[in-house]
């Protein structure tokens, strides 16, 4: 399902990661596990295609991301892969409802109010609906980053230290939340962080040293 | 959702800023907009009612209050002309037609003017009620006028001296409606129309002496004994006589008719008229009738095509310095629009970086910007074509409130330039956010998002 073979990225002389063969399959979970600087977000920004590896191929089902135009990048980081940040950044001036309808359109799909209410449903928020997004508890925005990473049924879902800022409770339910979403959607899981609390919950690891 | 109702949630998330643009851009456009109709319509009223004419002969002055006070009707008349030394003009072999107009009264501001049936005839009126005037103090109003001063055939008024509000009533003797004229559009609406020999009559106070002994002998059955009409008697015999002869002799009227002037007749030794509009027979006459009137005579020779020319170059001036305020304006608020954009933009990088991890194209995002520029420049451009169009329909109602002032103004009147204006409207839109726009397009997503 993801593939890497043979990637290297640094800035100027310095290479930020450098993976000779790695490959994950279609449902499954996997963290990646390092310290500040070991290259964690930058490896998942070359998975999310957000950045391009100065060498080597990385494939995604049966796509090579590293040969795709930047317009068809984009549009293939759209449907298939979905991002989960640490802070849960939604836009403002939209409600909950307009910023998943949003990610329907940006990834060039056809307006599905039912799928929309459908999602938010599966995680609680569908009384919010139409809730603006400052009248959200830190929570329920983390809970809506999760919807809209989810909406367009992602081929793989990608989480860029989701719990790092988070107390123990809700370290544990939005871990739980995420992984629940990524098996009910049969997405593979890429989780990628510094926090000990959550290792345990999953047993394939990528570590990842300071280069 | 799509981009232009994203575009318009940051609008409307900065409302403040967003009406301070829309305005300042409201009132550029709007100031632009008032000047082009106003002095499209001002051209096509003065050129309406110079046409036909090819030159205004009247007392030597100012050219321009030749034209002005002769065709116009808006402003003072520069004295009077020897009727012998008009007529003279009247007969020469170069005009094709001369119309005589005989100022200096009006009723309520509504300038009363002695001339003959030629004047309608030259803007192509046409009668809404009644007839035109053929006796002595018979009038036929403008259509403003009567609608104005609800005035109907048949009604008496007394005319003022002088044409501004306060003047002496002549209340010796009253005028008569006799007929109203259609709408035409042109000054004529705004005129009071009758007799020259009405006017000669009215100032000439012998005469009218006469005419008070005839009607205060003549029989008490008769009514309205002001009025030449009910004249009765011998002595009321020869004011109809005389008021004949006047008539008959009076070559002006009838400049075709090459009937001599009858020298005799003492009643036309020292009468004035104000001035003469007159239509050449040949291109010809453009080159030798002013040159003769102007040099050989002691009257001018005005060209209401020079003179407009001449008005319109003073009045473009004054229109260039105000659009060039407008402009400014408009500049400033383009320049607004873009700090506005410009500032927001290092606010939003994350909303544009997440966007684009949504899967927006960097052609999105720098449309995206772009329409939020273009949406400020079209509320600026449609408060401000609203605020032109609206101001000058209340001008317009102000103007027609203060009767006799002969331009008849409206609002909802579009021109062509206005969709120059729409259209460089949208370029300052474009312009304004294409430097937010490009930096957007240029958004290292992955740095940002980092970052954050």
């Amino acid at each position: 399902m993801v593939d890497i073979q043979n990637i290297k990225f640094g800035y100027l002389d310095r290479v930020v990661v450098n993976i000779s063969s790695w490959s994950l399959g279609q449902g499954e979970h996997c963290l990646f596990l390092g310290n500040s600087g070991s290259g964690k977000t930058t490896l998942l920004h070359l998975l999310a295609g957000l950045l391009k590896p100065d060498q080597g191929h990385i494939s995604i089902g049966s796509t090579d991301i590293t040969r795709l135009s930047s317009t068809k990048l984009d549009r293939f980081r759209g449907r298939q892969i979905g991002l989960i940040f640490q802070s849960a950044h939604l836009i403002d001036v939209l409600s909950v409802k307009d910023n998943l309808l949003l990610t329907q359109y940006l990834a060039g799909l056809p307006k599905d109010v039912k799928r929309v209410e459908e999602v938010l449903e599966e995680l609680n928020l569908g009384h919010q609906i139409n809730a603006k997004i400052y009248a959200l508890s830190q929570g329920e925005m983390q809970r809506v980053t999760i919807a809209r990473a989810l909406l367009n049924k992602p081929q793989i879902l990608l989480a860029d230290e989701p719990t790092s800022s988070l107390d123990d409770e809700n370290c544990e339910r939005v871990i739980s939340q995420i992984v629940r979403q990524a098996e009910k959607n049969r997405a593979t899981l890429i989780i990628s962080t510094h926090d000990q609390r959550i290792k345990s919950r999953f047993d394939n690891h990528l570590l990842l040293e300071n280069p | 959702m799509n981009l232009i109702a994203l575009s318009w949630h940051y609008i409307k998330s900065r409302p403040y800023n967003t009406a301070l643009n829309v305005l300042l851009l409201g009132l550029g456009i709007g100031i632009i907009v008032i000047l082009l109709i106003l002095s499209r319509q001002v051209e096509e009223k003065l050129v309406s009612n110079a046409k036909k004419i090819n030159l205004v002969v009247g007392a030597k002055g100012s050219p321009m209050q030749l034209i002005l006070s002769s065709i116009f009707h808006i402003d003072y008349p520069t004295g009077n002309i020897p009727l012998e030394e008009a007529n003279m003009i009247a007969k020469n072999r170069y005009v094709a037609n001369a119309i005589p107009l005989a100022l200096g009264d009006s009723y309520k501001t509504f300038r009363i003017v002695g001339t003959n049936h030629d004047y309608p005839d030259l803007y192509e009126a046409t009668l809404q009620e009644g007839r035109l005037w053929s006796a002595l103090f018979e009038v036929t109003l403008g259509a403003r006028v009567a609608q104005s001063l609800g005035l109907h055939k048949g009604d008496q008024f007394y005319g003022q001296h002088g044409m501004a509000a306060g003047g002496h009533a002549h209340e010796e003797v009253a005028y008569t409606v006799v007929g109203i004229l259609a709408e035409t559009h042109t000054v004529l609406d705004n005129l009071i129309l009758t007799k020259v020999e009405s006017i000669w009559v009215m100032h000439d106070h012998a005469l009218l002496e006469k005419m008070e002994n005839a009607a205060s002998q003549s029989d008490h059955s008769e009514e309205h004994h002001h009025l030449p009409a009910s004249h009765s008697g011998e002595t009321n015999h020869q004011i109809q006589e005389e008021e004949k002869a006047l008539t008959d002799s009076f070559p002006i009227t009838s400049p075709l008719d090459n009937s001599p002037l009858s020298e005799s007749s003492d009643l036309l030794q020292d009468k004035e008229i104000t001035s003469l509009l007159i239509t050449y027979r040949s291109p010809m006459a453009a080159i030798h009738l002013p040159r003769m009137v102007n040099s050989k005579s002691s009257l001018q020779a005005a060209s209401p095509a020079f003179e407009t020319a001449r008005l319109f170059a003073m009045l473009g001036m004054g229109v260039q310095m105000i659009q060039g305020l407008a402009g400014v304006i408009i500049l400033i608020a383009g320049i607004s629009i873009f700090i506005a954009l410009y500032n927001e933009l290092k606010q939003r990088k994350y909303d544009l970086a997440i966007m684009r991890s949504l899967g927006a194209s960097r052609r999105k995002v720098f449309v995206h910007v772009v329409l939020e520029g273009l949406l400020i420049t079209l509320l600026g451009t449609l408060a401000g074509l609203l605020l032109g169009h609206g101001a000058l329909e209340l001008l317009s109602n102000l103007f027609s409130q203060s009767e006799g002032s002969g331009m008849d103004l409206s609002g909802w009147i579009f021109v062509k330039e206005e969709w120059m204006i729409i259209g460089m409207s949208i370029l300052l839109g474009v312009l304004a956010a294409f430097i937010p726009a490009w930096r957007a397009y240029q958004t290292d997503i992955s740095t940002v998002l980092a970052k954050r």
